[in-house]
């Protein structure tokens, strides 16, 4: 099922990596190295963005009677605490 | 020695307890050489020597089991008490205590004998079909943004799942689908908990496991139903089912095969740090590659400079710099000068711009003086001849009173060397020389002497 609205994580670290890449070849305008650079440079930022903002969130899953599927939170158990 | 057919011992000629023991043992051990027995496992022991000791029972009786070390070592699982499994042996009587056992050679799992072969037709089933195969493996994704968990909510798997990834990145988000994972209808509802968080829960990855347990307990990882939803399952499955040695048909269908749920939660995520430190390392690689194709840049344009062929065109655009430094100097001086000269030749004209305006009047007013003047000519020239007449009218009147006519009296008229009329001895100097006008002539003389008179009045007043 696809599920593509922002580029994941990985599509942004896969980006960066291209970038690399194309930096390392020997072919490219300076110009465009530069804005490839720029462009590397924003998605690192955004990448560790990512990073620092993932907020830790434990639902399970509920149905009810009428098979209506619905999230709340989970509790998670003390000893889980260790 | 058959026992019915033994001399049966009487009160008088008892048997000893060795020798009936004997006898026994010799027609147990000759009668039941190897045979077959269906029991379940109690009172299981693993001595430390390696051998094991357990007995079979069924609702009714027992049978004491021994099985030596050199046979346990080929026995493909775990006996443990309440086990129902097929042994097969010979009978023993242990003559020092007088009890019998099964030695057992072999024993298999009774249950599990049914359950190994459902499990290979399976497995051979849905690897003929593909579902093994690793083009269909999807590569787990590097930071899932949401982890569904399909397992026990009360189990130690989910426990274990979740401190792991707390350990590892704490900023995660999970969706948990309850499900049992043993017994009956287990099977249904990992499957369905697999196909809900795939197609509803917007899963980045999804992990399927329980903990460890018995081939039954964790038999439902084996069934059918688990196997085609972990397949159908579009988000990559990791199975993680507590059991190191042998894989479940979950672990041959899954994307990624934990071997327990902690390892599933860490094959998940990687720690921050990590993800950090990749980011880090490609930052620095950019940097070093622009760094680097800037240098490249700057040394085939330094090479390309000193080329002969760029040495002459420069030489030459250095000539025209030059020559061109100096038409623009010299086009400034022209500029300057132009201006200088045009500024000038403004003022000039500005000044004489006035002096026209002067000029004009000045001739008007001189047209106009002149015709004045001409006017004038002609009323004094009027006014003259007028005069003239009445001047010759009064002239005669006045011969009778001219000057002349009183120097012919004898009187002379005294002027001065600047020709006024000399009046007073204050008019001449010493030693000047004075013009005498007399009735028939002029004199020169020189005054040599003065005297004034207290009261002279004016000869001709």
């Amino acid at each position: 099922m696809p599920r593509k609205k922002e580029p994941t994580f990985e599509e942004q670290l896969a980006q960066l990596e291209e970038i690399v890449q194309t930096l390392d070849g020997e072919d490219l305008p300076l110009e465009q190295a530069i804005s490839s650079y720029e462009q590397g440079v924003k998605l690192s930022v955004k990448l560790n963005k990512t990073l620092e903002e993932a907020q830790r969130k434990i639902e399970i899953l509920t149905e009810s009677a009428g098979s209506e599927l619905d999230t709340r939170p989970f509790e998670e158990s003390p000893g889980d605490e260790a | 020695m058959d026992i019915a057919a033994a001399e049966q011992p009487t009160r008088e000629q008892p048997l000893s307890v060795s020798e009936l023991t004997v006898r026994v043992k010799s027609a147990l051990e000759r009668k039941f050489p190897y045979l077959w027995v269906v029991g379940e496992i109690s009172n299981f022991r693993r001595a430390s020597s390696g051998h094991w000791y357990f007995s079979l029972k069924d609702a009714q009786s027992q049978l004491r089991c021994n099985m030596w070390r050199s046979q346990t070592a080929r026995v493909g699982f775990q006996p443990r008490d309440g086990m129902e499994v097929l042994a097969a042996g010979a009978l023993n009587v242990y003559q020092p205590r007088g009890e019998y056992s099964l030695i057992v050679s072999h024993i298999e799992e009774r249950g599990l004998g049914r359950l190994k072969v459902e499990f290979e037709r399976l497995k051979a089933k849905l690897r003929e079909e593909g579902l093994f195969d690793a083009e269909h493996k999807r590569p787990l994704p590097l930071l899932p943004r949401k982890i569904g968990v399909v397992t026990s909510p009360t189990g130690a798997a989910l426990r274990d799942i979740l401190r792991v990834l707390r350990m590892r990145f704490a900023g995660v988000h999970v969706l948990i689908a309850p499900a049992r994972v043993q017994g009956e209808g287990a099977a249904a509802e990992i499957a369905r908990g697999v196909h809900l968080l795939d197609r509803y829960g917007q899963c980045d990855l999804i992990i399927a496991g329980r903990g460890g347990g018995s081939e039954e307990d964790l038999w439902a990882f084996n069934e059918e139903a688990v196997a085609r939803a972990i397949f159908a399952s579009q988000t990559p499955v990791i199975s993680a089912v507590g059991h190191e040695i042998d894989f479940t048909i979950a672990d041959f269908v899954a994307d990624a095969r934990a071997a327990t749920p902690s390892n599933a939660a860490e094959m998940a995520v990687r720690s921050r740090q990590e993800y950090r430190q990749t980011i880090r390392a490609l930052r620095h690689a950019m940097d070093r590659a622009l760094q680097r194709r800037i240098l490249t840049l700057r040394d085939r344009v330094g090479s390309s400079e000193r080329h002969p062929i760029f040495l002459r065109v420069r030489s030459r655009i250095n000539d025209c710099q030059r020559r061109m430094a100096e038409l623009e100097a010299a086009m400034a001086r022209r500029v300057t000068a132009l201006a200088r000269d045009r500024e000038t030749r403004l003022t000039r004209a500005s000044q004489r711009l006035r002096l026209d305006a002067l000029r004009a009047r000045v001739s008007l007013l001189a047209n106009r003086l002149e015709a004045a003047g001409r006017d004038l000519d002609r009323r004094a020239r009027e006014r003259l001849e007028d005069r003239a007449t009445r001047l010759a009218t009064l002239a005669g009147r006045l011969a009778d009173l001219s000057p002349l006519r009183i120097l012919g009296r004898g009187f002379a008229a005294v002027y001065s060397q600047k020709d006024k009329l000399v009046r007073s001895p204050r008019d001449v100097r010493i030693g000047e020389i004075i013009h005498v006008r007399l009735a028939e002539g002029r004199i020169r003389a020189r005054v040599i002497e003065e005297e004034r008179l207290a009261e002279q009045a004016g000869l001709f007043d």
